[in-house]
C-alpha cells in the first residue's frame, strides 16, 4: 500500500514536473533536422510536448504533416496532436523570390521554392516511410497556440524551428499570447558564421527560415516574450552528425533508431544539427559554452538584404525597444553528440 | 413581391386553370409558392468594420446592411483602424441594440496591424510630415463638426464612457479571423465579404486558410485611391494615394490584394469624396421618429459617406454609373510610400500574383441619398432574419 502510494506521488510529481512545450517546425522528411529535433523533445523524460503545428518552410506543410503523423505512428505517440499551420509565407511568394534571386543572387537554398525539388503546395508524393494512417487535428495552428497558453498560462516554452508564420498569426489574432508564453526558443537568424560554407560565406546575416518569410520574423521578434533565445547560424553550423553517430543509434534496434539511421543523409549542407541543437540545449543549458545578449530584427527593405539578420547592442538598439536575445554562439559539442546518441537510442517515454 | 397583388394574380390563375386544365393550376401554383422564396434570397454577408462610434460612416454604414431586408448579415467582425477595436466592438453592439438586431452575432477581430505600428507612423511623421488624421493613433482627434468626436489618445484596453449608453450584449467568443474561415466553409460560394476599415481580419483568415478566397462569392471593400488628390498631407488636404484602411495595415491589403477572390469590387476614395451627407439629408431622417433615426439625430455627421456606398451598391448596383477594372496593389516599402495605393490598367502585363479589380468611379448620388434615407427610416429590426442559432 505505502508502495502504491509512493509510486502514485512519484507519478503524479514526474508528470506534474515535466516542462511543456509546443513544437512548431517545417517537418521535411523522412528523418533530418526537422524530424530529429522534434524526437529530441518527445524521448526527453523532463518534457511533456503539447503538439507539434506544422508550416512550411523546408517543405509544403500538407507533406510535412504526412511527414510528422507517420513518425509519430513510427514511435508509437499518435497521442501527440499534429496541427496543421500556414502554408505560405505571410507576404513572400514565390514568384517574387525568384525575381528577387535573379536581382540579387541565387540562394543555396530555397525550402519548399527549391526547383531542384520543387512539387505544388498541396501534393503530398509518396512518402519513403510510408503514408499515415493517423490524421492531423482539425483546428489550426495559430489558434491552437493561442488556446494553449490561455490554458497553462505562463508554462509553456513555445520551440520554433521553422519559419515564424504561425507565431507571427498567433501573436496578430491575440496579442497577449507572447506574455502568456514562458518563453521563446528559435532556430533561426545568422550572425557571423565561421565557415567556407557558400551559403554563409558571401552573405553572412542569410539564414532560410528568416528569409522565408522575413515579416512574420519581425513581427515574432518585436512582441512581448518574457524570455527569447536564439540558436543561429554560428552555432549549427559547428555541429555534425556523423555515420558513427548514426550507427551507434541504429545498434539500439528500436523503430525510432531505425527510422533516423535509414534516413540519415551524410554529406555537406545536410549533416548540420540545425534544430536538435536548440532543442538540446533548452532541455540542459549546460551544452552552450558562449553565449551572448542582443537585440535583434529583421531587415524587411525589399532590397538584397530583405530577410537578413539585425542586431544591437543595449548601447546601439533602436528608439523602440524589444525583448533581448540571448543568442548562442558556441557549444560542448561531444557532450551535445552523446545526448542526443543517447536520446535517439532510449526507449520512448509513454503518453500521459 | 407586392402582398395585394399577388393575392389578386394567384386567385384569378387558379380560376382559369380549374376551368381550362386542372394541371396547370397545380403548375401555376408550384410557380407562385417559388417566386417569394426566391425573392426571399439574402445576400449572405460578413461585415468587417473599424466600427467608430457612435454614428459617423462606420456606424451608418453598418445600418445600412442592418436596416435592409436583402441581406443575411452572418456577422460583424470589427478591427481596429478609426478606433481601437475594443470601443469599436462596444459601439457596434450598442448600435444593433437601438437597430433592434441583435440576432446579429459581433465578434472581435485584430487589435494591431500585422507590422505597421503607431510608433513606425510616428517615426514616418518625423521623417515625411505629421498627419492630421491616424485613426485610433491620433494624438487628439478635432472632429470639427461635433464635440463628441473631439477626443484624445487612449490605449487600446481602454473604453470611453459611451455617449449612447452602454451595450449589455456582448460579443460572441472566438476571434474574427476563425469565424470568416468558418464562414465560407459552412455556405460555400455564397458569402459575401465587406470590408470598411483596415485588412487585417481577412489577410488573417487568408493565412489561416488560403482557401477563404476561393469559398467566398466576393470580396468589397472601401480602401485605396486614385486621382483625388487635393495636395500632400497638409491639414485639410489628402494625398489621393494614401488611403486611411490601406496605410494603417499595408501588409494586410496586399495579402487581400493578392488573394485569388472570384470577384474583387473596390470603393476608393475618388467615389466616396462625390457623396456628402447633407443637413438635408439628416433633416429627412430625423423627421421620422425611431430609435435609429434619433440615433443618427444626435450622432452622424455631414460629410463624405465613406463606407455607407460599398454596402447600398450591394443592395441597388444601378447607384453605380462608372466603373473601372484596374489591377490594384499596394506599396509596403517602408519608405516614404509605405501603404500608398499602386494600380495598372487592365491590358497592362503584370506579374501573374497581380488580380484585376472592379473600382467604383461614379455615383447617381441623388438615388444613393434617396436609398439612404429609405433604409435609415425603415422601423428598426423588420430586416430581423429568422434564423438566429448560434454560428
Amino acid at each position: 500500500m505505502i508502495l502504491f502510494a509512493c509510486l502514485f506521488i512519484c507519478t503524479c510529481g514526474w508528470a506534474q514536473g515535466r516542462r511543456k512545450i509546443i513544437i512548431d517546425q517545417d517537418c521535411s522528411g523522412p528523418g533530418g533536422s526537422n524530424l530529429q529535433a522534434p524526437l529530441v523533445l518527445i524521448q526527453s523524460p523532463q518534457v511533456d510536448v503539447l503538439g507539434i503545428t506544422v508550416v512550411s518552410g523546408d517543405q509544403w506543410r500538407d507533406e510535412e504533416v504526412a511527414h510528422m503523423l507517420r513518425l509519430l505512428e513510427i514511435i508509437g505517440r499518435t497521442d501527440i496532436p499534429v496541427v496543421p499551420g500556414a502554408a505560405f509565407p505571410l507576404v513572400r511568394n514565390r514568384e517574387e523570390s525568384i525575381l528577387w534571386q535573379k536581382r540579387y543572387g541565387t540562394v543555396a537554398y530555397a525550402g519548399a521554392w527549391d526547383p531542384r525539388w520543387w512539387h505544388e503546395p498541396s501534393v503530398v508524393p509518396a512518402l519513403p516511410e510510408g503514408m499515415p494512417a493517423t490524421k492531423p487535428s482539425s483546428e489550426d495552428a495559430a489558434h491552437f497556440l493561442v488556446r494553449m497558453v490561455h490554458e497553462y498560462p505562463h508554462e509553456i516554452t513555445i520551440y520554433e524551428g521553422g519559419p515564424m508564420t504561425d507565431l507571427a498569426l498567433a501573436i496578430s489574432i491575440d496579442p497577449q499570447f507572447p506574455s502568456l508564453a514562458k518563453e521563446l526558443v528559435f532556430m533561426g537568424g545568422s550572425l557571423n558564421p565561421h565557415t567556407d560554407d557558400p551559403e554563409f560565406t558571401n552573405n553572412p546575416r542569410h539564414e532560410f527560415n528568416f528569409w522565408f518569410d522575413p515579416d512574420a520574423a519581425e513581427i515574432v521578434l518585436r512582441a512581448g516574450w518574457k524570455k527569447i533565445i536564439c540558436t543561429p547560424t554560428d552555432i549549427s553550423i559547428k555541429t555534425i552528425m556523423t555515420p558513427a553517430m548514426a550507427k551507434e543509434i541504429e545498434a539500439a534496434g528500436t523503430p525510432l533508431a531505425r527510422y533516423v539511421a535509414r534516413y540519415f543523409q551524410p554529406g555537406p549542407g545536410s549533416d548540420y544539427m540545425w534544430d536538435e541543437l536548440a532543442a538540446a540545449a533548452w532541455i540542459d543549458p549546460s551544452l552552450i559554452t558562449t553565449q551572448e545578449t542582443r537585440f535583434m530584427g529583421v531587415d524587411l527593405g525589399r532590397g538584397a538584404g530583405y530577410g537578413n539578420t539585425l542586431t544591437w547592442t543595449k548601447n546601439d538598439q533602436p528608439a523602440f525597444q524589444r525583448v533581448s536575445v540571448d543568442i548562442q554562439l558556441d557549444l560542448n559539442a561531444p557532450k551535445f553528440y552523446r545526448m542526443f546518441v543517447n536520446l535517439m537510442r532510449a526507449p520512448t517515454p509513454p503518453a500521459n | 413581391m407586392n402582398g395585394p397583388l399577388s393575392v389578386r394574380f394567384s386567385r384569378s390563375a387558379s380560376i382559369l386553370a380549374d376551368r381550362l386544365f386542372p394541371g396547370l393550376a397545380l403548375i401555376l401554383l408550384w410557380i407562385l409558392c417559388c417566386i417569394p422564396a426566391s425573392a426571399q434570397q439574402r445576400i449572405k454577408i460578413i461585415v468587417d468594420q473599424d466600427a467608430r462610434g457612435p454614428g459617423t460612416s462606420d456606424q451608418q454604414a453598418l445600418l445600412v446592411f442592418l436596416q435592409s431586408d436583402k441581406f443575411d448579415v452572418l456577422g460583424i467582425t470589427t478591427v481596429s483602424g478609426d478606433q481601437w477595436v475594443k470601443e469599436e466592438t462596444q459601439h457596434t453592439l450598442r448600435t444593433l441594440e437601438i437597430a433592434d438586431r441583435t440576432d446579429v452575432p459581433v465578434i472581435e477581430g485584430a487589435e494591431y496591424p500585422l507590422l505597421n505600428s503607431k510608433e513606425e507612423s510616428e517615426r514616418w511623421e518625423a521623417l515625411y510630415g505629421k498627419f492630421e488624421y491616424k485613426g485610433c493613433w491620433t494624438d487628439f482627434f478635432k472632429a470639427q463638426r461635433s464635440t463628441i468626436y473631439d477626443m484624445p489618445y487612449h490605449p487600446p484596453d481602454v473604453v470611453p464612457p459611451m455617449p449612447e449608453g452602454e451595450p449589455r450584449t456582448k460579443a460572441q467568443p472566438g476571434t474574427a479571423a476563425a469565424f470568416i474561415v468558418r464562414m465560407v466553409h459552412k455556405y460555400p460560394g455564397q458569402v459575401v465579404l465587406w470590408a470598411g476599415g483596415p485588412l487585417t481580419n481577412y489577410a488573417l483568415a487568408l493565412k489561416l486558410d488560403p482557401e477563404v478566397a476561393t469559398l467566398a462569392k466576393e470580396f468589397v471593400m472601401m480602401g485605396g485611391g486614385f486621382y483625388s488628390d487635393t495636395g500632400g498631407i497638409d491639414p485639410g488636404a489628402h494625398d489621393g494615394r494614401r488611403e486611411f484602411n490601406w496605410w494603417f495595415d499595408p501588409e494586410a491589403a496586399r495579402i487581400v490584394l493578392r488573394a485569388p477572390w472570384k470577384k474583387i469590387t473596390i470603393t476608393p476614395i475618388d467615389i466616396s469624396v462625390k457623396t456628402h451627407l447633407s443637413p438635408e439629408i439628416r433633416a429627412a431622417i430625423a423627421k421620422v421618429k425611431t430609435p435609429v433615426t434619433e440615433y443618427l439625430d444626435k450622432y452622424s455627421l455631414t460629410g463624405f459617406m465613406w463606407d455607407e456606398i460599398a454596402g447600398a451598391a450591394l443592395i441597388d448596383p444601378s447607384i453605380i454609373t462608372g466603373e473601372k477594372q484596374y489591377y490594384m496593389d499596394v506599396d509596403i516599402d517602408h519608405g516614404a510610400s509605405y501603404g500608398k495605393t499602386l494600380f495598372w490598367g487592365s491590358t497592362a502585363e503584370v506579374p501573374p500574383y497581380l488580380h484585376l479589380a472592379n473600382v467604383q468611379f461614379d455615383i447617381d448620388a441623388p438615388k444613393f441619398y434617396k436609398l439612404y434615407i429609405d433604409l435609415m427610416t425603415r422601423p428598426p429590426g423588420q430586416a430581423r432574419t429568422s434564423h438566429t442559432s448560434p454560428q
